[in-house]
């Protein structure tokens, strides 16, 4: 506080000095600049005045006052003049700027101004007061020297008074800041002075206080920066004193407390009692001890007299002491203490003599010595019952000793009991036929017998050990691994089949049968176990393994297999998107002709020659299998684009092609292919089989040696098929309640006798829904399928019915006069390699009752073609039942005469196209030479011809004409229902056609 | 000023650099330099599209004048007779074929404006002549400026100002005044008063040139007949009829006057009358010509009606102009006539009142009609020169006032005959005309 009075009166001191300063600079100033300016306006309006008077001269004597009054407008205007006032010669206002008068005042001087003795003289300053406050300088400057008038004019002084007085405020505002900035450099530099000083005050403060922790932050280099320095040294140093000295007195005390708490923790505990008596036999001090000892807990003996506490004995021994002690240590004594209540006990008591500061004294030591006397007594019994205890222990022992000699010998007798059977067991281990091994869990052999080394190829097991301990004898490298998990999983391994490398590298399939060993705590000792070799047995599995799975023809993968590969396939295909594959099925064309012909050795080497070709051009990750007969499979995995499978497909087609040599005969034979490529949507590997096999169908359809990919069309048809198929066999097998399938009888005429000859059945099926099929529309497809078969019985039947209904017909009109008369019904060609037709047929024709002679059976030429010779057989036996046999559409396939003769046909069939070329000669050319050439053959063979399809006159003279003796068509009639086609005959058309064409009625 | 093209472009282009002008003080100062920039190009365009077309050439006059302000109604009259004139003498085929065209700029009765009008009259509208200017001092302070254009030939054509300063040198010679000067009313005014005994006369007037000039003719006429002003009181330019001009009264009415002459402005003057009937007042009060009489006599009219008292008697109106009702005189008929056509082309926010007969309209359309006579006499080449010849040369031209019309080149005021009205009975009744003196 001293140094903020300090600070105090310093800065006041300089405020006082500077404001007193500036107030004088401001004041006289002030007043200097007032003065100035007045005089300085003063002048200005005397200046105004004489311009005025000097520079309107001319006007001012023209007297008039209109121009005057202008000119001094202007000049008030311009000069800033309160008013101007123009008097002339004589004194008269001439012109003023007083609104609405001229004042008083103003006029009291212009009236004075003629009398004036010094007018002429020049201008007149005075300051007028005009009502109103208003302080104006007025100028009067005569004009020409009075002789033109005079002018007066009048300087509000209201202005000058107003810039003086912001002039002076200004320059006093200027002091005012520059005293302002004064006070503040002084009251920073005053500051920083006293700051420091009264830093340094405090700090002193603290120090006198003790309190070393503060430091000071003046550093300066001045005289107060030395001062601060001073300071902070002579505080550093009392510091060190201060502290020093108080932590060696608090040291001292520390050490003094310690040792008198342990000191008196010691007299306060030791056993022995403590008593310390002055010179004089009295008291000082003693412990708790002492008093238990003779019983006197709970007094205070101190003060009192040593002789009369503890008895004149004891007391006695202490103070006789104090003589013999003197300058020697301690001195021991033996009493017997008497304690208050009378009863006595030894005692030991040290007496040594100790001086203090208020005298010697003797420090006592009683010990009660009572239970240590005992003590010795009891020690001396105890040796005495101990010797009576080792004589006895001495007995027992030489008892046990005997009875152990007598085990010994019998120990003996049983281990050459052992070692016989061991050598039992060693003879049956050496001389096993399996072999038998102990091994470690680390695998190394403990043992092997020599059926062991055999099975492995060693010629001991010595080697056997050396060899396989080191190194693992299974050709899996995880086998060990896996033999142990097994072992550790349930104890015992079973069958463990594995292939193992004998010593010379050959491989065997051994199983092994092992168990663990372990002691009683559960430990493994080892593994032991039987080996025998399986290898036999395992190659019978394999074998038949790849029977189960393989055609044993041609070695290839069978269907099984295949579609377990395919199956994967597909899953990879569904695993790895970018995974394609292709399926194929291949079908050999005419193999069964092959097969028939020249033999099924022949066959089977086709087949197995067809198979390399096609492992030839497979890769190895590819699967070709066979399915039986002549059909294929491949499956191509991996492939990067379909492109592949179609020149996979072409090298086949093209490597199948090459002529081939079978047992000396030269065999071409081809192959039709159906491939799926787009395999990716397919959920069953049936249905993309399936889709192959059709595609395969297609490509034969089309012609031998060619392939085809599926595609949704073929899908399509091959659904629609499958819809006709069902639908049919539908209607087959019900159509006595369907009644889709129809027949209709088409009459085959004589032209010649112009009668009826007999009819064509035709097959009609009205499907479901009201449609017709054709059967050309649906034939095809019941070959295909094999309803051929029921559906050609049953027309047959059918038609047999009917026939015997015409023959009865025929018969009531006229029972002769019908030969010839025969009804035609169609044969598939599939019956002519079925040996059941001809059996059924003649079944059938018994059962109708009906003459054979009366139907003929209608086959196409490529019946024939197809298979020569089951054909023939069938043929011959059909025309020993006594059928006509008739060639349809004679003409339109190869037309062989060989056939016609084999097959010994009676009739042939002139096709509708034929006939319907008759006439148009210039169109279709050849027709007529066609039908002449057939008609002519028909004749010369004796075969009946009979023309289809007759639609006009001119096609009906035109067979005429040729000899041509039958015809049918619409230009006799239709093909009509059975009731009509009886009607006819009962009508009698069988004599005569009633409307028989081109010759009228007659 | 001269200039070819077709009429109504011109017309309008001339109206729209009219109203551009008129505007000065309230338009942003680009827009007023485009449009003249703009029609004067047109102009130009159009002046080269037909040179030829002599019957559509026109003649245009600057007219600066007060539009706004206590004195516009001056300003307004003067202007509408002007216009009625020249509408007349436009209709009949122009002055001696030519067009004659007033553009119009408004200086508020002020000097200063009245200084930039006249400059842009004669430097950027190229005006043919000035023509019109109302007020003594606005026209006072534009002399110094004819001189200036003095190469020019530039003048200033009949004036609505009596003050001497125009009738004297050294600007004698570029104005041409028509009307009876200030001297001319003041001496009319005073014999009259002291004609009937009147000794004791005061005068109140405007502090400025104008009022001066007034005073000074009072105090002239008076030196005649030995006597001088017993007292005059000032009033400061452009006091508004609701100034209180009681202490002016009460000044005034210190020195016992039986008769006052005021020199000043119709809303000043009459404020001093009402202020000095209500006072007591009673002597005779005189006003002049610039007082525009009919516009005083409506303030006095409507005071009239609030205070219930007749303030229009012991009036007494020197006019420069006879009566336009008078029946005897062609001018009136033929300002009646033309002013009933005209179509009064003020600009229309400048135009508030309806058109009544005007004494000042009269004065106007006078002057409009010497114009016209002269321009008739121009020939096919008007020149600023040839005007002045023209002017100058003509001797005794009647236009059917009653006094013949004659300009010289030491004199240059046409008229000299003063006429004193009173109000009286709802109307102004001409006392007797006093004819004038040339000097």
């Amino acid at each position: 506080m001293r140094f903020r009075g300090l600070f105090a009166r310093l800065l006041l001191f300089v405020v006082a000095a500077f404001g007193v300063m500036a107030l004088a600079t401001s004041l006289l100033s002030g007043r200097e600049l007032n003065e100035s300016m007045v005089r300085e306006y003063e002048g200005r309006a005397v200046a105004l005045a004489r311009s005025i008077a000097d520079g309107n001269t001319e006007i001012l004597l023209s007297r008039n006052a209109g121009a005057i009054q202008a000119a001094i407008d202007l000049h008030q205007e311009m000069g800033g003049l309160s008013y101007i006032l123009v008097l002339d010669p004589h004194g008269d206002v001439v012109a003023h700027t007083f609104a609405p008068v001229v004042p008083e005042e103003v006029m009291a001087i212009v009236r004075e101004a003629p009398g004036k003795a010094h007018f002429g003289a020049g201008h007149e300053t005075r300051t007028l007061i005009l009502p109103g406050d208003v302080e104006v300088i007025h100028v009067a400057q005569p004009i020409l020297g009075g002789k033109g008038g005079c002018v007066h004019i009048g300087l509000d002084k209201e202005p000058i008074r107003k810039a003086i007085r912001k002039a002076i405020f200004r320059q006093q505002m200027l002091t005012l800041g520059v005293f302002l900035a004064f006070v503040a450099v002084a009251f920073f530099f005053i500051r920083g002075i006293t700051g420091p000083l009264r830093q340094l005050a405090a700090y002193a403060q603290r120090v006198a206080n003790h309190d070393f922790t503060a430091t000071c932050d003046v550093r300066s280099g001045d005289e107060i920066g030395s001062l601060a320095e001073a300071m902070r040294t002579m505080a550093g140093q009392i510091s060190g004193h201060v502290t020093q000295l108080e932590r060696s007195v608090a040291e001292a005390t520390c050490e003094l407390q310690d040792a008198l708490g342990a000191l008196s923790a010691i007299v306060g505990n030791i056993a022995d009692g403590l008593l310390v008596v002055d010179a004089d036999g009295v008291i000082v001090r003693h412990n708790p001890a002492l008093l238990r000892m003779y019983g006197m807990e709970g007094q205070d003996i101190a003060g009192r007299n040593c002789a009369e506490v503890f008895g004149a004995q004891t007391g006695e021994v202490v103070t006789r002491s104090r003589e013999e002690s003197m300058g020697s240590a301690a001195v021991l004594h033996e009493v017997l203490a008497t304690r208050p209540d009378g009863s006595q006990f030894p005692a030991e008591i040290t007496v040594s003599r100790v001086a203090l500061t208020d005298g010697p004294v003797q420090v006592c030591i009683l010990r009660d010595i009572s239970v240590a006397k005992k003590i010795e007594q009891e020690r001396e019994q105890s040796r005495v019952l101990l010797e009576r205890m080792v004589a006895e222990r001495t007995r027992d022992l030489s008892r046990t000793n005997t009875q152990l000699k007598i085990e010994v010998a019998e120990r003996k007798v049983v281990g050459d009991a052992l070692r016989r059977a061991e050598a039992k067991f060693r003879g049956i281990f050496e001389n096993a036929a399996e072999g038998i091994f102990q091994i470690t869990p680390e695998f190394r052999y403990l043992s092997a017998n020599p059926a062991m080394a055999h099975i492995l190829g060693y010629d001991t097991p010595e080697d056997l050990i050396a060899e396989l301990s080191v190194k693992s004898p299974y050709v899996e490298p995880n086998r060990r691994q896996e033999f142990l998990a097994l072992m550790e999983e349930s104890g015992r391994v079973q069958n463990f089949e594995s292939q193992v490398r004998t010593r010379d590298g050959s491989v065997l399939w051994i199983s092994e049968n092992a168990r663990k060993v372990v002691d009683n705590t559960g430990r493994v000792l080892f593994y032991e176990g039987f080996v025998s070799d399986i290898t036999l047995r395992k190659q019978a599995e394999n074998k038949l393994m790849h029977q189960a799975f393989h055609d044993s023809l041609t070695g290839l993968p069978n269907r099984l297999l295949f579609m377990d590969h395919l199956r994967m396939a597909m899953e990879r295909a569904r695993r790895r998107p970018n995974f394609r594959f292709a399926v194929l099925y291949m079908d050999l064309d005419r193999f069964k002709v092959i097969n028939d012909s020249l033999g099924h050795d022949i066959g089977d080497q086709l087949l197995r020659h067809v198979a390399q070709a096609l492992m030839a051009c497979a890769r190895s990750t590819d699967t070709v299998a066979r399915f039986g007969g002549d059909e294929f499979a491949i499956l191509l995995e991996d492939i990067t684009a379909h492109r592949d499978a179609i020149l996979f497909c072409r090298r086949v087609l093209e490597d199948i092609a090459q002529p081939m040599d079978l047992d000396g005969r030269e065999v071409v034979t081809s192959g039709s292919l159906g491939i799926v490529l787009r395999t990716e949507a397919y959920e069953r590997p049936e249905a993309l089989l399936r889709d192959a096999d059709t595609a395969m169908y297609h490509a034969k359809a089309m012609g031998k040696s060619r392939f085809k990919v599926f595609n949704k069309k073929m899908h399509t048809k091959a659904l629609e098929t499958m819809e006709t198929e069902i639908a049919l066999r539908r209607a087959l097998d019900l159509n006595h309640e369907l009644d889709e399938l129809t027949l209709l009888y088409q009459p085959i005429l004589d032209i010649k006798q112009g009668r009826l000859a007999g009819f064509e059945v035709l097959l009609r099926w009205r499907r479901e829904g009201g449609r017709e099929m054709l059967p050309g529309e649906f034939i095809p497809l019941a070959e295909e399928t094999g309803i051929i078969y029921p559906l050609d019985y049953w027309v047959f039947a059918q038609a047999c019915c009917a026939i015997r209904e015409f023959d009865k017909a025929l018969e009531a009109r006229s029972p002769f006069g019908h030969q010839g008369f025969a009804t035609n019904i169609n044969i598939s060609a599939k019956h002519f390699r079925s040996p059941m037709l001809v059996g059924h047929l003649e079944q059938t024709v018994r059962n109708c009752g009906v003459k054979p002679q009366s139907i003929a059976l209608e086959i196409t030429e490529s019946v024939l073609l197809d298979n020569v010779g089951s054909a023939t057989e069938v043929a011959a036996k059909i025309r020993e039942l006594g059928l006509g046999l008739c060639i349809d559409d004679f003409g339109t396939g190869y037309s062989s005469l060989n056939y016609i003769q084999r097959f010994s046909v009676d009739a042939i069939k002139i096709d509708r196209d034929f006939v319907a070329g008759i006439g148009r000669a210039g169109e279709e050319g050849g027709s007529e030479a066609i039908i002449n050439t057939l008609v002519t053959l028909g004749s010369g063979l004796r075969l009946k011809v009979v023309a289809e399809g007759v639609e006009t006159v001119e096609q009906l003279n035109y067979l005429s004409s040729l000899g041509c003796r039958y015809a049918q068509g619409y230009l006799f009639a239709p093909a009509l229902p059975e009731s009509e086609a009886l009607r006819l005959i009962q009508s009698g058309a069988a004599e005569s056609w009633p409307d028989f064409p081109g010759r009228g009625k007659g | 000023m001269f200039r070819h093209g077709k009429p109504v472009s011109l017309a309008s282009a001339a109206c729209r650099a009219r109203r551009a002008a008129l505007s000065l003080t309230s338009r942003p100062a680009w827009r007023v330099a485009l449009r003249p920039v703009l029609c004067l190009a047109l102009c130009l365009v159009l002046a080269g599209l037909s040179p030829a077309r002599a019957a559509e050439r026109e003649l245009v006059f600057g007219m600066s004048a007060a539009f706004t302000g206590p004195a516009r109604g001056l300003g307004m009259e003067y202007y509408r007779g002007l216009m009625a004139s020249f509408e007349h003498a436009n209709a009949q085929g122009g002055a001696g074929g030519l067009r004659l065209v007033l553009s119009l700029r408004d200086d508020g009765y002020d000097p200063l404006p009245a200084l930039a009008n006249t400059i842009g009259f004669v430097e950027q509208e190229r005006v043919f002549a000035l023509l019109g200017y109302v007020g003594t001092p606005t026209t006072a302070r534009v002399l110094p400026l004819l001189k200036h254009y003095e190469a020019e030939g530039m003048i200033l054509l009949f004036p609505f100002t009596g003050a001497d300063l125009l009738r004297e040198p050294p600007y004698n010679s570029y104005v041409f005044n028509l009307r009876a000067s200030y001297f001319d009313e003041t001496r009319g005014v005073v014999e009259a008063l002291v004609a009937s005994g009147k000794r004791r006369i005061a005068v109140f007037h405007q502090g400025d040139i104008y009022g001066r000039n007034g005073w000074d003719g009072v105090r002239r006429a008076l030196k005649g007949f030995g006597l001088s002003i017993v007292a005059d009181v000032t009033y400061r330019r452009g006091a508004p009829y609701t100034q209180d001009f009681r202490q002016e009264v009460g000044l005034l009415m210190a020195a016992q006057p039986d008769a006052i002459v005021t020199v000043g402005t119709a809303p000043a003057c009459a404020g001093f009358i009402r202020d000095a009937r209500n006072a007591g007042l009673a002597a005779p009060i005189a006003t002049l010509s610039f007082a525009d009489a009919d516009n005083l006599v409506k303030f006095l009219l409507a005071q009239g009606r609030v205070t219930g008292r007749d303030y229009t008697t012991e009036l007494i109106f020197s006019e420069v102009v006879p009566s336009y009702d008078d029946p005897s005189l062609p001018a009136a008929k033929l300002y009646r006539q033309a002013m009933s056509q005209s179509h009064a082309a003020l600009p229309a926010h400048l135009m508030r009142e309806e058109y009544v007969p005007n004494r000042l309209s009269f004065e106007g359309f006078l002057a409009g009609q010497v114009l016209v006579e002269a321009v008739k006499r121009l020939g096919g080449a008007p020149t600023r020169a040839g005007l002045a010849r023209v002017l100058l040369n003509q001797k005794n031209l009647d236009i059917g006032l009653g006094e013949n019309i004659n300009f010289e080149a030491d004199h240059n005021q046409g008229l000299h005959q003063t006429y004193l009205m009173v109000y009286r009975d709802g109307g102004f009744q001409t006392l007797k005309p006093r004819h004038g003196v040339r000097p």
